[in-house]
């Protein structure tokens, strides 16, 4: 029952923080990449948020349905990694 | 309970249901007011009851010219010396032409041309020209659209953010609710009716099917208005050091004031720069005209379309020169940071449609009547959602500790919010017209009320209190329009009819229909003599 809690809790810390800052960060590795590719630099922003709110949600489901929370914490560094790589690329691109 | 290493559709019900338990009463009530909001423009007309008698104002190419030169021989008389006049011409839904100025110190107030700056008067037309009696203070229809992401009392910021996460909620419930939901099509032709929590369930899933597209975009819609706030991090990114240019670059602005020139001169007709506008827009309508810096040779007139007839949200406007009359900028009002191509590129497009989308300016009466419908039934949707859950915990054994506070406010929403929204209307009626703070007592009025039945909804959560609850709003709504008969001038029906309009006429029988629907399901709650 305790382990089911933990178990519970941490993965509501990690779909709200964690689901959050991993969508900031690949909103604005969206908008980057779109600069990079030759969008206006508004409408690369505004493509970056349009999406970000369906990577949030799917990010939130993610969190409840992976089988484990290693899978789970597994799977959202490797995305962080990529998109850090990505936005570094684009960046320097842009 | 968490079902860990359970299935996928058994982990998505779990989160459907408690995103769905969490967020559901307060989406219940922003759900509620927005679809009020589809009517705020009625609302509003409504609750100015000395206006009735007054001509309607038509929303036609004709019109318009003549409300515009009605409205600047108004002007001249009224506010000649004035920085900048602001007409808002007829629309469908506003049969009447709101005309308003900055006095002559407005000049130093600088640009954004006529926002209120403490000087800053209005009045209001009838189409034969004349005078309004001055407005009744009220927030009018206005009340509800903007309560439905603020929620009133909070601090700005507040508001929006607890709205938009509870927002993020229903986008997350509305996925979880698809992939656990079996057998998708088949339960569209399911309803088994009088079976108690079956009956519930198979509501709330046809609900859910039926509707799923309007779901799916009155949600994401809502979240992508106030994305600056909620997820700016595109923005940080692109625009590291001022996210205004972001800002400038992507909304319409504001035209910016003219600078006077000192030197009088006489303004040029409306009529042909209407006309230029209208030819401009394929024979799109206007919905402000703009004058800039009158009888001054600097004057300028900007037109602005009416976003009413465009899905789209992004406001098109031209700058006429006030004086010869003749075009000078026909690309919109952005500022010089944006990108020159006067087409909005497919990005903003998609925010603008989005935003379009949501508010819903452009529905003509038979599809904003439908979408009416289908904001009431996202609202029967969450509401059959939160009953099924008190209707199924009450037949656990050991029922959870927040059943009884989950009955509670499944009567505040579903009960008590729409008797206390008749009462906002009844206020606006029954406060005095000269009350200092008026506006702010009608809403004030409406809470009270609200927390009144809230409170009384809290002690006793019995399905008496719902019969009680569920027929005052019945009657608080049915009675609407005799007190409008009674409160409103003698004429004002009558004048409305005639010219077809029946505007105010129609709100009536909208509140009506309110009436019954609550007045149904209040009778459905009467005690029944069970034989013994």
């Amino acid at each position: 029952m305790k382990r089911l809690r933990w178990q519970v809790a941490l993965r509501v810390i990690t779909a709200i923080a964690g689901g959050y800052a991993l969508t900031a960060l690949a909103s604005a590795t969206l908008a980057v990449l779109a600069l990079a590719l030759g969008m206006a630099r508004v409408d690369a922003a505004l493509a970056g948020m349009l999406a970000s709110f369906a990577c949030y949600g799917v990010i939130i489901v993610w969190s409840f349905g992976a089988a484990t929370l290693a899978r789970l914490w597994g799977s959202l560094a490797v995305a962080t990694a990529l998109l850090w790589v990505v936005r570094a690329m684009a960046s320097a691109l842009a | 309970m968490f079902p860990v290493g359970g299935g996928w559709r058994q982990t998505m019900a779990w989160l459907h249901t408690w995103t769905g338990l969490l967020a559901g009463w307060l989406l219940l009530v922003m759900c509620l007011t927005g679809s009020a909001a589809y009517y705020r423009d009625e609302i509003s007309l409504w609750m100015q009851p000395a206006w009735h008698a007054g001509v309607a104002a038509r929303a036609t190419a004709d019109g318009q010219q003549q409300a515009a030169r009605q409205a600047l021989a108004h002007l001249q008389h009224t506010a000649p010396q004035a920085a900048s006049w602001i007409i808002d011409l007829p629309q469908p839904r506003k049969p009447y032409t709101e005309i308003s100025w900055t006095s002559a110190r407005g000049q130093e107030l600088g640009p954004g041309a006529g926002r209120p700056g403490g000087n800053f008067e209005s009045a209001t037309l009838d189409g034969a020209g004349r005078l309004l009696p001055a407005a009744r203070e009220t927030r009018g229809g206005g009340f509800f659209a903007v309560f439905h992401f603020t929620l009133h009392y909070l601090p700005v910021r507040w508001g929006r953010w607890i709205t938009s996460i509870a927002t993020m909620m229903m986008l997350v419930a509305l996925v979880s609710g698809v992939i656990t939901h079996r057998r998708f099509f088949a339960d569209f032709f399911t309803f088994r009716p009088g079976k108690g929590q079956r009956s519930w369930l198979d509501a709330h899933n046809a609900l859910a099917v039926l509707a799923l597209p309007y779901h799916a975009m009155i949600c994401y819609s809502g979240l992508v208005t106030l994305m600056l706030l909620t997820m700016p991090a595109a923005v940080n990114q692109l625009y590291p050091d001022n996210r205004g240019d972001f800002v400038r670059a992507a909304l319409p602005q504001a035209p910016i004031l003219v600078a006077a020139s000192g030197k009088p001169a006489l303004l040029a007709d409306t009529g042909p720069v209407l006309e230029q506008a209208y030819a401009r827009w394929d024979g799109g309508l206007a919905t402000r005209l703009t004058v800039q810096r009158p009888n001054d040779a600097a004057a300028r007139y900007i037109v602005q379309r009416d976003e009413a007839e465009r899905l789209s949200s992004e406001r098109q406007s031209l700058v006429f020169d006030g004086v010869a009359g003749t075009m000078i900028d026909g690309g919109g009002a952005r500022s010089s940071a944006a990108p020159s191509s006067a087409a909005a590129s497919a990005a903003a497009q998609t925010r603008n449609t989005l935003v379009g989308l949501h508010l819903g300016h452009f529905a003509d009466p038979l599809l904003r009547a439908l979408l009416f419908a289908c904001g009431l039934g996202a609202c029967a949707l969450m509401g059959t959602g939160v009953l099924l859950w008190t209707v199924k915990a009450r037949l656990r054994p050991r029922p959870p500790a927040g059943l009884r506070l989950a009955e509670s406010l499944n009567l505040v929403t579903l009960a008590a919010l729409p008797a206390a929204m008749a009462g906002y209307f009844w206020l606006n009626r029954l406060l005095p017209d000269d009350m200092t703070r008026r506006a702010a007592a009608e809403i004030d009025g409406f809470f009270m009320l609200w927390g009144v039945l809230a409170v009384a909804a809290l002690a006793w959560p019995s399905r008496r209190m719902w019969m009680v609850q569920l027929l005052l709003g019945a009657a608080l709504f049915a009675a609407l329009p005799v007190l409008n008969l009674v409160t409103a001038p003698a004429d004002a029906h009558v004048a409305l009819l005639d010219i077809g309009t029946g505007m105010v006429a129609a709100t009536d029988a909208g509140l009506l229909l309110c009436g019954a629907l609550l007045g149904w399901a209040g009778w459905r709650l009467r005690p029944r003599v069970v034989a013994p």
